[in-house]
């Protein structure tokens, strides 16, 4: 449906993203990585905004290019740092993309309201943008995106700035408009994307290091991930021996949990690894 | 702190950059003044090395022994008059003596039997090198006091007629007659010390480099407060402990001195310049009214302490001028309207400063910006401001003027910066409270043009600028004073109103008989004065002849002018060229229109900030992934910007053309446009109305075309202040080039485009050479536009 051949940028002598290549159904796929390992740079190509060295965008088959106008019907983008108009309000500017999209008006008021609801928004959407605060931003940039009803969404942070009630909300909602579509969601928060995800991809320094579905991914370290009990004195030096991925206080000391092939203490369990602990797996050297 | 701020500006680019062209255009504009003061100032050209030496080693011979010196000196002088007088007298004799049909050979020895070859000697040196001495000796003792003679009694005559005319010794109009007889009267008795004077007069005489100071000034100051704003570290550096007053207190220092490098580096390249293509400078320790140019300074200063006043003047005027740039760029709280509010702002200045429409006397005229660091001004004569009836002088109302402005904006700067910022309630008492609403302004309409009128027109509040523009028009057009209808222009009409139309047999007699009228009125004085003499007329004939003969005197000069059209009608005919006479004074304003300045900066600014917002606010790499967001939402852009200046254009010619009709009368606008001399090179068979049509329909397409530029330009720059610098240094140069004589510039001035007829007449008249330059504009334009398409419609 939706793939990418060997896609190459450069910055200079910076090999942002190295042949890049992935086939996409329907369903939300994740792009995990930290700073700087090209998510971006993908993004920026996946939706035109950046020309690319080398390589191939195809939808259906057909190169983007050659698409024109058509390709862009199906696109819905929320960029990392989405740019406003402060001086719209906020159903203004949702009209003004449904133009933009081309979207006949019954319908694009119909989405609106729909939207502005599922976002939260509605009370506020005769309201400046430049009232907003930052989450209210996101949100009304998440909208944006899905207004139009596209069939690939492009969402690059898309839970940047929320808080945790809300970045459920929108985890939820994505995981519902996702059914028919094609959600590409770059992150490095991986909770939000963990138990939504179809797929996951590991990017790390503009090459693909690992892909699959969550399961699988955690699965390839089962068996390494513990979890100890550990006086508060003694945490230290944990940290300084394991990779400790998460430090908790519980009633009979400081519950750590420990990336590591080998048992770190007697007493230590293991415990079902998460996609995070995955994530933290491929990337800790680069952390 | 002052070492950080002055960090920050040498890592401004911008800044750097546009510092450096202005030092260069100074230092080329002054280059290119220098050998032009001379001319201006009438003096003679430079000496050669030899002559030059001679003519020093004699003021040296002076200021070692001015009582010999002067003996000698008044002794060659009394010879070469002497000789004058014998010359003449011989001349004389001798040409009596040929007309009784003798032998004339009458010498200087007959009428000065003592001149000898030693003499002879003496008034050749004379003639040679002292004439030098004598130019300051006659100036400083015989044309200086008769100067300030006629100045106070002329001053002592006003306050006469004010008396007779019943006002009072306390109005303004008699004090400042009052200063005029005082200062000019201790002027009289200044000790100016004779000396070779030479460079100052003509150093003081340039003035261009204030505009590349001003413009360096525009470009500086938005940058100070609002880069931070812009970056992200404005809240960062206002949570600290020294971030507010200490900070702006900080910032004020680094302007100030940033103005004082500017003005010092600039002077003292000019001042190099000068003194290199002048011949040096004499010395700082005697009185500026040593110079010619500087007999009316009312101010007793020497040329050093002037050149310290002028220095002080600029860095003032510049200091205040950036505080209050710096208020308005903090209301603003934008980079592009703050340097489009600097640009209206110098414009506004800079139009009444260069056109001259205001009186010598207003005060809007004196303390313009550009009129006080034109500071010549202030000490070529005394000017007073009327302050509640009492005078006021010059220098001292600068020092208030700018120094008011200069507190007053630094305080609302302070206040402005260092207030917390917050939703603004105004509580009228405990249960009432007002919020100002978060609610925007919907839009009117769902398209994509009309969202984009919403977006910049109302929901950017370009509208209000807009609406400011218009009022500006309005206010500078209202206050342009009528030229008033002379009476040469009143005799020019009349003969006009006579002669308006084909040339006749009957009009080309007319114009013969009123000649030979003229002429025998002006050469039979003489006439009648004996045969009134000798009572073969009356008095009262005699003043009837001697009523014509001055109406005659009065109207001769017009009737040249009106025997000049005549001949350009003629050698039209020869041309083939059938034109009229036409009444030219209306035509020839018309035509000669400058382009409109506050159209231009609009233009500038509102074509870069179309693209740039949406670069600048992010929301480019979303637009350019909708349907409609890359060659419809471009397509959309250029007409907002080709519409809103085509109509602010159409509207500012339209309002140009009611104030031309109130001033002046046009007529015969269907006679071939050659009929104007101005407009003789024409090779159009065209009316004067179509050539005004064309006249106006370029100066609308420039507007439009500047517009598209800068639209195009914004696209590749990205940012509406590199887009503004390029267009406008592009543009403007040429144009600044040309005000100062290079007339070159003209083939890249944009300007003359804008102007209309500039265009037309560097198209030398010709259709093919009008279309070439057209198309090549054009051309240019569209190539810019697909050059744009690229970047924002294509990947």
């Amino acid at each position: 449906m939706f793939t990418i051949k060997s896609l190459s940028k450069s910055y200079g002598s910076n090999l942002a993203l190295n042949k890049f290549t992935y086939h996409f159904d329907h369903g939300i796929y994740a792009l995990l990585g930290p700073n700087g390992s090209g998510k971006s740079t993908l993004m920026n190509m996946v939706t035109q905004n950046l020309k690319p060295d080398e390589g191939e965008i195809l939808l259906d088959g057909t190169l983007i290019g050659k698409l024109g106008h058509t390709y862009r019907e199906k696109l819905g983008f929320m960029p990392q740092y989405p740019g406003m108009y402060p001086s719209f309000s906020a159903l203004d500017f949702l009209r003004y993309m449904a133009t933009l999209k081309g979207l006949n008006k019954k319908k694009a008021e119909e989405q609106i309201d729909e939207l502005l609801h599922a976002v939260e928004l509605h009370d506020v959407r005769t309201h400046r943008i430049g009232s907003f605060s930052g989450g209210m931003k996101q949100r009304l940039a998440l909208a944006q995106a899905l207004l139009g009803d596209p069939e690939i969404v492009i969402l690059d942070e898309p839970t940047a700035g929320l808080d945790p009630k809300q970045r459920i909300a929108i985890r939820n909602y994505i995981a519902s408009v996702a059914l028919n579509k094609t959600v590409i969601i770059a992150t490095h928060v991986v909770s939000d994307v963990e138990f939504i995800a179809r797929e996951a991809i590991m990017l790390k320094k503009g090459v693909i290091s690992d892909s699959g579905s969550p399961y699988e991914l955690t699965q390839k370290i089962d068996g390494q991930v513990w979890q100890t009990v550990v006086k508060p004195e003694e945490v230290q030096a944990m940290q300084d021996k394991f990779r400790v991925v998460n430090i908790q206080n519980g009633e009979q000391g400081v519950i750590l949990r420990i990336l590591s092939d080998v048992k770190p203490t007697e007493d230590s369990i293991p415990v079902v690894p998460s996609l995070e602990d995955y994530y933290l797996h491929v990337f800790g050297d680069i952390l | 702190m002052l070492k950080y701020e002055i960090k920050k500006i040498l890592g401004n680019k911008f800044v750097l950059i546009f510092f450096a062209f202005m030092f260069l255009v100074n230092a080329l504009l002054s280059y290119y003044a220098a050998p032009q003061a001379r001319g201006e100032l009438n003096l003679p050209s430079q000496l050669d090395a030899e002559t030059q030496a001679r003519v020093d080693a004699m003021f040296e011979r002076y200021e070692a022994n001015p009582e010999a010196f002067m003996a000698d000196f008044t002794e060659r002088r009394t010879y070469k008059e002497k000789r004058l007088d014998a010359m003449g007298k011989a001349n004389d004799k001798n040409m009596e003596a040929e007309m009784m049909g003798e032998e004339a050979n009458y010498t200087i020895q007959d009428f000065w039997p003592e001149y000898n070859d030693e003499i002879r000697a003496k008034i050749d040196e004379y003639n040679e090198i002292y004439k030098y001495f004598n130019r300051v000796y006659s100036y400083l003792y015989e044309d200086l006091p008769a100067i300030y003679d006629g100045v106070i009694s002329n001053a002592e005559l006003f306050q006469q007629e004010y008396i007779a005319y019943g006002m009072s010794a306390d109005s303004y109009e008699y004090r400042y007659q009052s200063d005029v007889i005082d200062i000019y009267s201790v002027n009289k008795n200044l000790p100016i010390r004779i000396e070779d004077r030479n460079g100052w007069d003509t150093y003081f005489t340039y003035t261009s480099g204030n505009i590349c100071l001003i413009l360096f000034l525009l470009a500086l100051v938005p940058g100070l407060l609002l880069d931070e704003k812009k970056n992200g570290t404005f809240p960062i550096i206002r949570a600290t402990r020294k971030g507010r007053i200490a900070l702006i207190s900080t910032k004020y220092l680094t302007l100030l001195l940033l103005s004082a490098f500017a003005v010092l580096t600039f002077s003292a390249t000019t001042w190099i310049i000068f003194g290199i293509e002048n011949g040096g400078y004499s010395s700082l320790s005697n009185f500026v009214q040593i110079f010619e140019a500087n007999a009316y300074c009312p101010y007793i200063v020497t040329v050093g302490e002037y050149l310290g006043l002028t220095l002080l003047i600029k860095i003032l005027t510049l200091f205040a001028m950036g505080s209050l740039l710096l208020t308005v760029s903090l209301l603003l709280k934008n980079h592009a309207l703050s340097y489009l509010s600097g640009l209206v702002f110098g414009g506004a200045n800079f139009v009444i400063y260069f056109t001259g429409f205001l009186d010598q006397n207003n005060p809007l005229r004196l303390l313009n910006i550009f009129t006080v660091m034109d500071t010549e001004v202030c000490f070529s004569r005394y000017y007073a401001i009327n302050v509640f009836g009492r005078c006021l002088q010059y220098l001292p109302a600068i020092f208030i003027f700018f120094g008011l402005i200069l507190v007053g904006s630094a305080v609302c700067t302070a206040v402005l910066y260092c207030r917390t910022p917050g939703v603004h309630k105004i509580r009228l008492n405990k249960k009432i409270k007002l919020s100002i609403p978060n609610r925007a302004f919907p839009s009117l309409s769902r398209s994509v043009g009309g969202y984009e009128v919403h977006k910049h027109m109302i929901a950017g509040k370009w509208i209000l600028l807009l609406v400011a523009v218009l009022l500006i028009k309005g206010y500078t057009v209202q206050t342009t004073d009528a030229v008033a209808y002379s009476f040469s222009d009143a005799v020019y009409m009349d003969y006009m109103e006579l002669l308006e139309g084909e040339v006749t047999d009957e009009k080309l007699a007319y114009i013969e008989d009123e000649r030979a009228n003229i002429d025998y009125l002006m050469s039979a004085e003489a006439e009648m004065k004996e045969k009134y003499q000798k009572k073969e007329i009356t008095f009262a004939e005699y003043m009837e002849f001697q009523d014509d003969l001055e109406t005659a005197k009065a109207k001769e000069p017009v009737f040249a002018t009106v025997e000049a059209q005549r001949d350009h009608l003629l050698a039209l005919r020869e041309r083939g060229i059938e034109g009229d006479f036409v009444y030219v004074t209306g035509w020839n304003h018309m035509f000669t229109r400058s382009f409109d300045y506050i159209l231009y900066a609009f233009a500038l600014v509102f074509g870069a900030v179309l693209f740039t917002t949406e670069y600048g606010s992010g929301m480019a790499g979303i637009l350019r992934t909708t349907k409609h967001g890359r060659g419809r939402l471009f397509a959309t852009k250029y007409v907002l910007a080709i519409a809103v200046c085509g109509v602010l254009a159409i509207i500012f010619g339209f309002v140009d053309h009611m104030k031309m009709t109130e001033l002046y009368t046009f007529t015969s606008g269907l006679s071939p446009v050659q009929s104007l001399p101005m407009l003789s090179e024409i090779k159009w068979d065209i009316t004067i109305n179509q050539y005004l049509m064309i006249f106006e329909t370029l100066r609308v397409l420039g507007v439009i075309l500047l517009g598209v530029i800068t639209v195009s330009v914004s696209i590749l720059g990205k940012k509406p202040v590199n887009t503004m610098a390029v267009v406008a240094l592009t543009t403007v140069i040429p144009y600044v080039f040309r005000r100062f004589g290079l007339g070159f510039a003209c083939y890249v001035d944009f300007t003359t485009l804008l102007s209309g007829n500039e265009y037309l007449m560097l198209a030398h008249g010709s259709v093919l050479y009008f279309v070439l330059f057209t198309l090549a504009v054009i051309g240019g334009c569209v190539g810019l536009i697909l050059w744009g398409r690229r970047k924002w419609v294509k990947v």
